[in-house]
């Protein structure tokens, strides 16, 4: 991504993406958090895709990589898990605790 | 019951103009950098926005009294969980802090304050006795502090009062002890309805 491409720009983007992409999309909630000590952008979204019975409820995490010597450019890393809705309260939690061991090193 | 983020919670009470939200504490990023500024306040107004809060009235009435209280208090456990309520006229409304940027924001009767203060805080019992100021040295602060021991902390305001308490709960049930700040610290055996007459 380019350098002054900001986690906000990249969370607005990535969610204007989803909605146009994705039938019935709907945030549930964003919230802040950090991962390996950087800035995170986690987002819970559900939405309906066609074949599928009931909703898909998906976790996104989007965090930089740490700063290095690039001056243009950074890495972002976009994590995403994705189950049926009905089955949130087995796997959001394990989708959180996996973004969260997430580590730079 | 309301559950909001940190960044939820701070963009609220600013859209709502209130400077301080008893028992709300930091953000989850340092407020001094723009961008984390700029993506906790871009978070929280696509987060409220999607769940329908952004001027929902349920968020202005559990607001209402948090904005100028005239009564409200804090508690803190040590293993970090903390609430507030704060009143205001026949309003009242609960703060619960359930992880350190995880919040929930509860309508409750005024009257059912004080029950909810003790049981949060395990402050049920009769006993409204106060002993001796003890000093305690090294070893028997150790034996105070030591498991299941927890240390409880709380304050209640009112204008122009405020009271501010930290005790040590044996975890036993019974008497609690109280401490006082300076050096060297003192602690008091205190019963929990005392604690609990000062708090409500």
């Amino acid at each position: 991504m380019a350098a002054e491409l900001e986690l906000e720009d990249a969370a607005a983007a990535t969610l204007e993406e989803a909605a146009e992409t994705f039938d019935d999309f709907r945030v549930e909630q964003e919230k802040v958090v950090q991962i390996s000590g950087r800035p995170a952008a986690m987002r819970f979204q559900s939405f309906a895709i066609d074949g599928v019975e009931g909703r898909l409820l998906q976790l996104q995490v989007l965090v930089f990589a740490p700063p290095d010597d690039r001056e243009k450019t950074h890495d972002l890393f976009h994590i995403d898990g994705t189950c049926l809705a009905s089955d949130a309260a087995t796997y959001a939690p394990a989708f959180v605790a996996a973004a969260h061991s997430f580590t730079f090193t | 019951m309301i559950a909001v983020t940190a960044e939820e919670l701070h963009f609220l009470a600013a859209a709502h103009g209130i400077e301080t939200v008893p028992g709300l504490g930091p953000l989850p990023l340092d407020p001094a950098d723009a961008a984390s500024l700029r993506l906790m306040r871009g978070t929280a107004e696509r987060s409220l926005r999607a769940r329908g809060l952004i001027e929902a009235p349920e968020i202005t009435s559990l607001l209402e009294p948090v904005g100028d209280p005239e009564w409200f208090a804090t508690a803190v456990r040590s293993d970090e969980t903390a609430r507030a309520w704060s009143r205001r006229g026949p309003r009242a409304t609960e703060l619960a802090r359930l992880a350190p940027t995880d919040y929930a924001l509860s309508a409750l009767d005024p009257a059912s304050i004080r029950g909810r203060i003790a049981d949060f805080l395990a402050l049920h019992g009769d006993d409204a006795g106060q002993a001796e100021p003890e000093t305690p040295d090294e070893e028997r602060m150790r034996a105070l502090l030591a498991p299941p021991a927890w240390v409880g902390e709380a304050t209640r305001a009112v204008h122009g009062d405020m009271v501010a308490l930290q005790w040590i709960d044996p975890g036993d049930g019974g008497s609690v002890w109280l401490l006082s700040g300076g050096d060297p610290v003192q602690v008091t055996r205190t019963g929990r309805a005392a604690i609990l007459a000062r708090l409500s």
